[in-house]
């Protein structure tokens, strides 16, 4: 599936958040956008699952305006895995897993057999399957967040977003998760859009970044062609090297300690 | 292998709301036998059996006057007080899921301080010449005080939802503050009627009459149909207003529906049977131990929990003990106890 942002802006009441974002997400790419905090990121996705609704601008998907999606077309079209801080009801791992088949189970109907099945492949690839009946609120953040990652694979779409959601989690665990994902894109065909802060593991694994500050795209493209110092620099505001680092596979920034601007 | 969870739930579910079910019916014709005259068992159901069957053989054998008492004066009383109690609780399982808080009740967006406004406005009136129906305008109260905590809270329509739970919280808390100033104030004019205001606010459910039977039950089937058909969003809600709209839920329009709705049975509630607390709060606590925190359990079984614990209550300060105490003061003193000892148990585990 692939998705079409034309000219779309946002505003909070007077407050511009995002102007003039035209970007396309094609099938079978892996995608990571790239800003400093309070660029527009997070906005970006959500206008992009319809949580809010843009100001201006269109979004496709396969030539359709999402607009035009039902809210539960549009669950079976998009998953998204967010940041959970307020988990306070102590639902159990499978329980939470299950949420994710949600789009596809009518309303006063019972899990059927395949979304079991889905459901339990999926624990059982993301390594949660060891805790499975323990209550969500006694985990760890890194293990939740492998949780809320487990429960949008079972959601099965062709698009995935993804907003941080490695930043609680150790590097084994982001490493698999990010390989799980990695996985999808190549035999699936499904697209991948990943808000990342770090910039290495984006470059690393991604096929495309975006560059966004101030609520608009400074710079998108192949991975290899974006990310450069002058990139960094216009971005962060940061001095770093960039250079491809042949254990990594990939172009990476190195930073010098004690330096700012 | 996997066992589907929500199978075998369910059936336990369905077994747990057949016991509940059955203890409330057995709960109701104890408690009507229970009293200042005590009346044997058989003869209630008699008269029951008889009254619904278009009154025959066994309501005329029996006495009138024990007839008059168990119809029009306990039954109304007790089926008030159980539907009261369920009514509250479904109210504690709504507030809690949408404000993402388990400790929240249905008081926490300043409803009963609403009710007990339009109470204290309609007994200082009633002190003139004309008589002015408390629980009309208490319900009215409640219902403003939700439409202004809502204006209140209301974020604008740009923002992730119309509105957050922090800022419902505070709302509340903000206009239940002023409303209380109001109340005191009403007290302290109202001088030597002061009584009447004190013991409208502590709750009672005495002199309760066949018309406030079928209002409360009209409002708890309402909104007993509402909360169930929306309980498998507000499992998603309650998680998290983002992944929930992710997912598929409309996070607006459940929240505001689901908001109203508690709302509305938290006013009902209030305007019938004054302000009884805990029962909100500590009722979806203890049935979450047991049934977990999937509202579609959840909700039905607090229903019956609610309505099982108040009419208790209710018959022990009415039947058992010597002086009829206030029923939000015997809720208080006996929830409080309780809830600090699930608290507790919750904080070690």
């Amino acid at each position: 599936m692939e998705m079409s942002i034309r000219n779309l802006s946002f505003s909070y009441d007077s407050e511009s958040v995002l102007q003039g974002i035209d970007l396309d997400f094609e099938r079978g790419r892996f995608y990571s956008i790239l800003g400093p905090n309070g660029c527009g990121k997070t906005t970006l996705l959500d206008l992009l699952i319809r949580h809010r609704k843009p100001a201006a601008g269109t979004i496709t998907l396969d030539n359709r305006p999402l607009s035009s999606l039902s809210r539960k077309e549009i669950a079976q079209t998009i998953s998204l895995v967010s940041q959970n801080y307020n988990i306070n009801f102590p639902f159990t791992v499978k329980e939470v897993v299950m949420m994710g088949r949600h789009p596809y189970i009518p309303r006063f109907s019972t899990p059927g057999a395949g979304d079991i099945r889905i459901v339990d492949q999926v624990m059982e690839r993301t390594g949660i399957n060891g805790f499975r009946n323990r209550r969500i609120t006694e985990l760890s953040g890194g293990e939740r967040q492998r949780c809320v990652v487990a429960r949008a694979l079972c959601q099965d779409t062709p698009l995935l977003f993804l907003d941080e959601a490695f930043s609680s989690m150790d590097i084994s665990h982001t490493l698999r998760l990010l390989s799980i994902v990695k996985e999808a894109v190549e035999r699936s065909n499904k697209t991948v859009v990943s808000v990342f802060h770090d910039i290495n593991l984006a470059s690393a694994w991604s096929d495309s970044l975006v560059f966004m500050k101030a609520g608009r795209v400074a710079a998108a493209g192949d991975t290899r062609e974006v990310l450069t110092e002058a990139m960094l620099k216009e971005v962060f505001e940061v001095e770093s090297r960039v250079v491809f680092n042949e254990y990594a596979g990939a172009r990476q920034a190195y930073f010098k300690a004690g330096s700012h601007g | 292998m996997s066992i589907p969870v929500n199978a075998i739930s369910r059936k336990g579910t369905g077994f747990l709301v057949l016991l509940f079910s059955f203890c409330l019916v057995g709960m109701i014709v104890v408690s009507a036998s229970m009293g200042y005259m005590q009346i044997g068992l058989t003869e209630i159901v008699g008269m029951v059996a008889g009254e619904l069957g278009g009154g025959g053989v066994c309501v005329e054998r029996l006495d009138a006057t024990l007839r008059t008492i168990v119809m029009e004066v306990r039954l109304p009383r007790i089926l008030t007080c159980a539907a009261v109690g369920g009514a509250l609780s479904i109210s504690g399982v709504l507030f809690q899921g949408i404000l993402l808080n388990p400790l929240a009740d249905p008081y926490t967006l300043g409803v009963s301080a609403g009710a007990a406004f339009g109470a204290c406005v309609a007994i200082l009136l009633s002190l003139g010449s004309t008589l002015v129906p408390v629980p009309l305008f208490a319900f009215a109260g409640a219902c403003s005080t939700l439409l202004f905590v809502m204006f209140l809270s209301y974020t604008g329509k740009n923002r992730t939802s119309a509105f957050s739970s922090n800022s419902l919280i505070l709302s509340g808390i903000i206009v239940a503050a002023i409303l209380s100033a109001g109340i005191s104030f009403m007290k302290y004019v109202a001088d030597e009627q002061v009584s009447v205001i004190i013991f409208w606010l502590m709750g009672s459910f005495a002199s309760k009459t066949w018309s406030d039977v079928v209002l409360t039950l009209c409002f708890l089937v309402g909104g007993l149909g509402i909360s169930l058909f929306y309980a498998r969003d507000l499992n998603l809600v309650s998680l998290g207003e983002r992944s929930a709209s992710s997912l598929g839920v409309d996070t607006g329009r459940v929240t505001l529906i689901l908001l109203v709705t508690g709302s509305l049975l938290a006013a009902v509630s209030v305007s019938v049977s004054g302000i009884i607390g805990f029962v909100g709060l500590l009722v979806p606590h203890m049935v979450r131990l047991v049934s977990g925190p999937d509202n579609r359990k959840l909700i039905p079984l607090s229903m019956l929990m609610g309505a099982i614990l108040l009419l208790g209550a209710d018959t022990i300060t009415r039947a058992v003990l010597p002086h009829e105490i206030p029923i939000g003061v015997l809720t208080a003193l006996m929830g409080g106890p309780v809830f600090c000892w699930i608290f507790k148990r919750s904080q070690r585990n």
